[in-house]
């Protein structure tokens, strides 16, 4: 779903990106894995878009990275979440819980907009 | 899509380790898609896929491995970008705090230079805005470059001659170069009577045609058009006048004035800084047709304004009114024989004779700016030697050689910007100095103001100077061997540096040079001024102007009882010694010419007449008041009536013109055909700079006032010669009572001495002598405080050498010998460059210039002496400094 509605879920894609680096520092794939994991694949990734969001996302100085040598001793690149990357974590998870919730609200609504009293 | 590049063949157990040079983005990003790509291959291969399955599979799952590559470095550019604008801004800023702290630190050093800058930029700004007003700004007329004058010229060989009204006439209905040809001339003063006070307005009369070439739209009403060139007696008004005499009334149009005693209706005002032909001009009155006689061919009076036509050049306008000219010529061979046309444009006329002293105090002020920035770059420069080392440990500490050129261009950017602060303040000031003692009658002065273009140049020649100044010492300083200067106590390129502030100090003296040789060339012209002969002594004369109008005085035997009573009364006020009236008084630089016949001769000329030639019309006793000398025959008497024999008085040159055998009294001369009986020449006098001190006086003709055989010839000036002791403002009031007691009636008079007019008329020569040597005197100072600092700087760095010699038994004579020769040498140098330079530019002044020339081998000998005596003078305190070094302290020190 991430190639057809980039724009509007690349914040979201960016929001999974700061929750799979919350415990650990990982590499590109170990990101992907765990998106897979946590969502039961039904995102579907396409994964190649997480490396832009990655660079976008240490620019903004939220990540940041080192090369190092993955647990099958290849050379890769480990990002984790920076102080800044953190404290978005928690306002980007709270604002998606706010967001769940209030259009939750409005799409269990019991009348559509023609019957609101003025 | 391509698959990512396998990323086999890396060498196995890499560490973590954090990479110091950071990889190409882009390699960066393959590897990682390589590592990812393989990654997931292995696990679709885990979970039993075979080799192609998996690779396939893993391929779609990464998606578009170019699009991600090119996402990614698009992000890195950003990054980058905006990294450096980051950077850019923290740099300046911190070279601003340090430059301030660098400032703050010697707060004499910044408070010199940016007081210096602040005079130098500002009077740069304020001679520009003058030099822009008068000299570059368009005329405020539409279109301003399509406008010309058409002069005639003279067979005398005078080049800008006043026109005949059938010559105008002649190139109005043939020539096709313009779209309009419009003449004009100014009338004498008039009489603004019936409201209020009479007062005296400047009259200039017009041909409709002036109005339209000009096309600058009335404030109110209308400018003059081809019917009031048919019936006359309307007249436009000018801002000023409407405003003082009507305090900008709207009730003005349609008002009918009273001048000399003729009635005229306002139809118009012109709006403010409407000033053609110049800006005295009150009343603007139709030249009307009947008046201008389209045959009158003899009589030049008009000054000639035209339009090019579109498509027409100055050059093909030229040629054209110059085959029109050789056509007339064939027609009236004996009126125009000699004659010519010439067209200018009107903004290189109005302002030739004030181009050249303008761009000279341009030039002037400029190098004086040129000075204190030389000055200033050697202090900089001295600076920098000191600050070696300080570079040289930022620069050990990773500074680039941009950022130390960026944090000391910031320094002397500082200083320029603050000096440019102070030129705002100083450069109105100024302005409003050189407004009030510039030359009256330069053209456009009143538009010169301070405004933002003034200011724009003034940030230009801020920003130049910094560069000037800030620029070597910066560069010289960026450049220290970083090594070299750490490892040496001293500084250790000092050598070239010191060459470069040398060079600096000759290119100073030799600009100071320059200038003092300009100012040297003023003061020796007005000191010949001052000494010339003038033929007169024009010390202790009161001039008085009366014009007497002619509804009143009609004739001239009415003019005459009136002058004569005039006299009378004056000769009793109090202080006056003598007194007696002329129609052209001195320091009036107008003239009444006229062209006559000596009897018995024809002239070789067309019409038989001789040239046309300045007359007076004189009471008896003018000579003596003015204190001219005869050289043959005598002066005018009471004798010289209307009932005596006509008679004349030349002087010398015109006598020295038309009969140079000496025998010119007893000749006969009339100045209208058939006039009898003819005038008898009885006396020549000595010739007399009667215009101006600088202006040789020229033929002269003189007859009784008596005499004359014009009636409109009303106005006379009274001249009076005072007691030495007698105070010339109360003999003028006296001489004004008199003239009220006579006739009440009469407006106020122009007052004034000999004196005040010639210095008005020298006004041009004593404001370029005193601005060029007021720039001279300046930048002598700043050249003294730049050798000295130069001299002393290189004493005390080679105080150990001097040590040394002094140790070894050097005598004190010999220390001092070297340190003023080394001074003497840069003088040298400087005045040598300074005086070849002067003597090529030069030529530049000459027209400015009198009795002296412009390669007057006295002022450069002069100059040079000054120059290196005041080189020796600066030096010789260092020298004693020198000289009195303790050797064991000098070797001991550092």
């Amino acid at each position: 779903m991430f190639q057809d509605d980039r724009g509007l879920l690349q914040g979201t894609l960016e929001l999974l990106i700061l929750r799979a680096l919350g415990w650990n520092e990982a590499h590109g794939y170990g990101i992907a894995r765990w998106i897979e994991h946590a969502t039961d694949d039904a995102l579907r990734v396409e994964e190649g878009s997480l490396y832009p969001a990655l660079h976008r996302m240490a620019a903004k100085g939220w990540v940041e990275s080192d090369w190092g040598v993955s647990e099958n001793n290849r050379r890769a690149k480990f990002y984790r979440l920076t102080r800044d990357g953190r404290a978005q974590l928690r306002e980007k998870t709270e604002g998606w819980n706010r967001m769940v919730d209030v259009v939750g609200k409005a799409l269990t609504a019991p009348a559509g907009p023609g019957s609101v009293e003025p | 899509m391509t698959p990512p590049p396998e990323s086999g063949g890396k060498p196995p157990g890499w560490r973590r380790l954090g990479r110091v040079a950071p990889q190409d983005p882009r390699e960066e990003t393959d590897e990682e898609l390589a590592f990812h790509f393989d990654m997931r291959m292995k696990d679709y291969m885990a979970m039993g896929m075979s080799e192609d399955e998996a690779r396939e599979a893993a391929k779609a799952r990464l998606g578009d491995v170019n699009r991600v590559r090119d996402e990614v470095e698009h992000v890195a550019h950003r990054t980058a970008r905006a990294e450096r604008r980051h950077h850019r801004i923290t740099d300046l800023r911190q070279d601003l705090k340090y430059a301030l702290r660098m400032l703050r630190r010697t707060p004499t050093f910044t408070a010199m230079s940016v007081t210096t800058l602040a005079l130098g930029i500002g009077a740069t700004t304020a001679i520009f805005s003058i030099v822009y007003a008068v000299l570059l700004a368009p005329l405020p007329y539409a279109e301003p470059d399509r406008l010309v004058r058409i002069w005639e010229t003279s067979p005398q060989g005078e080049t800008r001659n006043v026109v005949s009204s059938g010559n105008v006439t002649d190139w109005q209905e043939q020539a096709s170069s313009f779209t309009v040809i419009g003449a004009h001339q100014f009338l004498s003063p008039a009489t603004l009577t019936g409201e209020g006070e009479p007062v005296r307005v400047n009259l200039a009369q017009m041909q409709p045609e002036v109005f339209r070439a000009l096309g600058v739209p009335p404030a109110l009403g209308r400018t003059l058009d081809e019917g009031d060139a048919e019936a006359g007696g309307t007249a436009v008004v000018s801002h000023a006048f409407w405003e003082e005499r009507y305090g900008g009334d709207g009730d003005i149009l349609d008002r009918r004035l009273t001048l000399d005693d003729r009635s005229y209706t306002v139809v118009g005002v012109m709006p403010r800084g409407f000033d053609f032909p110049d800006g005295d001009v009150d009343l603007w009155t139709p030249r009307t047709d009947a008046t201008f006689d389209p045959a009158e061919r003899t009589s030049h009076n008009y000054r000639v304004v035209a339009r090019l036509a579109p498509g027409a050049t100055i050059a093909s306008a030229q040629s054209e009114l110059d085959a029109i000219v050789a056509r007339i010529t064939g027609e009236h061979p004996a009126e125009m024989t000699g004659w010519g046309a010439r067209v200018v444009p009107l903004h290189d006329d109005i302002t030739t004779d004030v181009a050249s002293l303008y761009w000279v105090l341009l030039g002037g002020v400029v190098v004086v700016l040129l000075i204190a920035c030389a000055n200033l770059a050697n202090l900089l420069l001295a600076r920098a030697v000191a600050r070696q080392r300080e570079m040289a440990v930022r620069g050990a500490l990773g500074a680039g050689r941009g950022r130390i050129l960026g944090q000391l261009l910031t320094e002397s950017g500082l200083l320029a910007l603050m000096g440019a602060a102070g030129a705002t303040i100083v450069a109105p000031l100024l302005l409003q100095v050189l407004l009030d003692a510039a030359p009256p009658g330069t053209p456009l002065l009143d538009h010169a103001v301070i405004d933002l273009r003034m200011l724009a140049f003034t940030g230009a020649a801020a920003l130049g100077s910094a560069l000037l100044f800030g620029l070597a010492p910066s560069v010289r300083l960026s450049r220290t061997g970083f090594g070299a200067a750490l490892r040496s106590g001293r500084d250790a390129s000092s050598s070239g540096s010191t060459a470069l502030r040398s060079a600096l100090m000759v290119a100073q003296v030799g600009l100071t040079v320059i200038l003092l040789v300009g100012a040297g060339l003023f003061i020796r012209s007005f000191r010949a001024l001052g000494a010339t002969d003038l033929g007169f002594a024009p010390e202790g004369l009161v001039v008085m102007d009366v014009d007497l109008p002619s509804s009143r005085y009609p004739d001239t035997p009415g003019q005459i009882v009136f002058y004569d009573q005039l006299l009378e009364r004056a000769k009793a006020v109090p202080g006056v010694t003598s007194v007696a009236s002329t129609s052209q008084p001195p320091g009036n630089t107008g003239a009444m010419t006229f062209s006559f016949a000596i009897d018995g001769r024809v002239a070789n000329t067309p019409n038989g007449r001789e040239d046309d030639e300045p007359l007076q019309a004189v009471t008896p006793g003018y000579f003596e008041v003015l204190g001219r000398r005869f050289v043959q025959g005598r002066s005018f008497d009471v004798g010289d009536n209307a009932d005596g024999a006509p008679v004349v008085i030349i002087n010398e040159s015109l006598a020295r013109k038309h009969w140079p055998d000496g025998n010119a009294v007893g000749e006969r001369i009339a100045f209208r055909a058939g006039e009898t009986p003819w005038r008898e020449i009885v006396g020549v006098v000595a010739d007399a700079r009667l215009r101006s001190p600088d202006t040789p006086a020229g033929p002269a003709i003189y007859i009784p006032f008596a005499q004359k055989t014009w009636e409109w010839l009303g106005w006379q000036s009274v001249v009076a010669r005072i007691d030495s002791g007698a105070d010339a403002g109360s003999v003028g009031n006296g001489l004004r009572a008199a003239l009220l007691e006579m006739d009440p009636a009469l407006p106020p008079q122009a007052l004034g001495t000999v004196e005040a007019a010639f210095q008005r008329n020298t006004a041009g020569r004593s404001f370029a002598m005193t601005l060029v040597g007021g720039f001279g005197i300046l930048a002598l100072l700043l050249s003294v405080v730049g050798l000295y600092g130069l001299i002393s700087y290189s004493v005390a760095q080679q105080r150990r050498e001097i040590g040394v010699r002094i140790a070894l038994g050097a005598a004190s004579t010999s220390v001092v010998g070297r340190v003023l020769s080394r001074s003497l040498v840069l003088a040298l140098g400087g005045a040598l460059g300074g005086l070849l330079t002067a003597a090529a530019l030069s030529r530049v002044i000459e027209g400015l210039l009198y009795g002296v020339s412009p390669v007057d081998l006295a002022t450069y000998a002069g100059t040079a002496a000054l120059v290196l005596a005041v080189a020796l003078t600066t030096a010789s305190l260092p020298a004693a400094r020198a000289a009195r070094t303790d050797p064991i302290q000098a070797l001991r020190s550092d």
